[in-house]
């Protein structure tokens, strides 16, 4: 479970995030959808600890983790630019979150090795990330970011960097691999089809508030305002 | 590949340059270190260099390889080179790492500071050491060297850092890993090559080390390069001189391929 209460964030005098609150339940998939510089990607980096929040709780499956750095919490982030590390090999890779928390090589290996196989990477395990297809190192940072089994699944535009129709079918396998799992998960995209195709729910964010969140159906035909119709192109 | 054969005519201008200003002058050092003086001294023993006979000899590295003094002036260099070598990475990659985890207004502040020295002519710099440190010795050559060092490893190493995407610190942070370990798993491995490409830089020029133990150094400082200079200067003998640079070269071919191929191993 995902508790955001009131968290606020400014850098300067631009207010990145101005109170918002989110609950995201455990297993339930919420997209995070709005314009660049509207905030969404300030609430993720401040779900995963990358920046302190100026006011406000940050809870992860009920322990309060606002004041926690990085390392403390139990997130699994998934970043645009996958950020693998070019010079471990793909097992390497997905083992890390395990070694820095302390497993034993046998362990760890097969943990990674079974979380490559749920995301059908299994056989590149002694590879480098410089030898995948975009799509391929798109599932291993996927399988690097669960295979601590965090408590929250933090996926920043994970799909922008890929063709259209690897990236329909990768969605759907996020989804799927998700709702096996039960993540609470955040997707954070301006693609509103993607938003709609894939969440339980999707969060409207402009100027740094959550405008309006509720299921793809509500959505469009209850739009709150005249942004989220604009935005979810639903005035033609 | 045809059409890069095609252009390779290009490098004609590259290649002339390197022939004349590269080749010919170690073609002739090499020459010179072999050569038996006889009676001539100075740059007249270049009227009869080549194709003469008996005026080849070994005699010249013999020289060097038997006397204690050569041989301690070698060790005593390379000594020097490699602590100079050791301080300046070191310094380089904090002020390196500094430069990289700076705001870009921060950056352009701290490379200015950095390369600042390289504004200076070098004599006055090294003259103005002088004055700062006192008297000389082992530890003023060394500052010298490293401070003369510093500006090529910190823009070589800060180069390298900076190709390495914050994310990944990131990304290790958000796996677990403490600030010191994303720093020693993540950041440093990754800056590696780079940071054996500036030791090579480093102690390829430091191995003929000059200004800093000529001008601030005692004779127990003085290296090969200083002892070059006395060998074509005062003593006239050039044949010497450039055995002594031959053996240099030697030590610095060594150094040079030794770094490259651990480079090019991780890279």
């Amino acid at each position: 479970m995902i508790e955001l209460v009131e968290i606020s964030k400014s850098f300067g005098s631009v207010r990145a995030l101005d109170q918002v609150s989110l609950e995201v339940a455990p297993g339930e998939f919420v997209a995070v959808l709005g314009p660049s510089g509207c905030g969404k990607t300030t609430l993720l980096r401040a779900i995963g600890g990358y920046i302190a929040v100026d006011r406000g709780a940050v809870r992860l499956s009920g322990h309060d983790v606002t004041k926690q750095p990085p390392d403390a919490r139990r997130v699994g982030m998934v970043f645009q630019d996958y950020a693998l590390f070019p010079h471990m090999t793909v097992l390497e890779n997905v083992a890390f979150g395990l070694k820095m928390r302390g497993e034993n090589k046998v362990t760890r290996e097969q943990k990674a090795r079974a979380v490559l196989e749920l995301t059908g990477m299994d056989g590149t395990e002694a590879r480098k990330p410089s030898e995948l297809s975009g799509g391929q190192q798109q599932r291993v940072a996927v399988a690097r970011a669960i295979a601590h089994e965090p408590d929250a699944l933090l996926l920043d535009e994970p799909l922008a960097n890929l063709d259209r129709n690897i990236r329909l079918r990768l969605r759907d396998e996020l989804r799927e691999l998700q709702m096996r799992l039960k993540i609470p998960t955040i997707l954070v995209t301006h693609d509103q089809e993607e938003a709609l195709g894939v969440a339980d729910r999707t969060a409207i964010m402009n100027h740094g508030r959550i405008v309006q969140i509720g299921g793809a159906f509500d959505l469009t035909m209850n739009p709150a305002d005249p942004f989220v119709s604009e935005f979810l192109g639903l005035d033609k | 590949m045809t059409e890069a054969r095609r252009y390779r005519w290009l490098t004609a201008p590259a290649a002339a340059l390197w022939m004349l200003g590269v080749a010919l002058p170690l073609l002739l050092i090499l020459r010179l270190s072999v050569y038996s003086r006889g009676e001539i001294s100075g740059a007249r023993q270049f009227e009869t260099l080549f194709y003469q006979p008996e005026t080849w000899t070994l005699d010249n590295f013999v020289q060097v390889l038997t006397t204690p003094f050569y041989l301690n002036t070698l060790a005593f260099t390379i000594g020097l080179a490699v602590t100079s070598t050791v301080l300046t990475l070191v310094l380089g990659y904090v002020v390196a790492y500094a430069v990289y985890r700076s705001s870009p207004a921060g950056k352009v502040v701290l490379l200015v500071l950095v390369t600042l020295p390289k504004f200076t002519n070098i004599l006055v710099f090294v003259y103005g050491l002088k004055m700062i440190l006192g008297p000389s010795g082992f530890w003023p050559v060394v500052a010298a060297e490293v401070l003369m060092l510093l500006p090529y490893a910190v823009l070589t190493i800060a180069a390298a850092l900076e190709a390495v995407p914050f994310s990944l610190v990131e990304a290790a942070r958000g796996l677990g890993a403490s600030a010191a370990q994303a720093f020693w798993k993540v950041t440093f491995p990754l800056s590696l090559p780079g940071t054996i490409a500036a030791a090579t830089l480093a102690i390829l020029w430091s191995l003929g080390a000059f200004l800093g133990p000529y001008l601030l150094g005692q004779p127990a400082q003085y290296t090969i390069s200083v002892e070059i200079d006395r060998q074509m200067n005062h003593d006239l003998n050039w044949a010497l001189a450039a055995a002594l640079n031959v053996v240099l070269l030697g030590v610095m071919a060594i150094c040079g391929y030794s770094l490259t191929s651990i480079r090019r191993r991780l890279a």
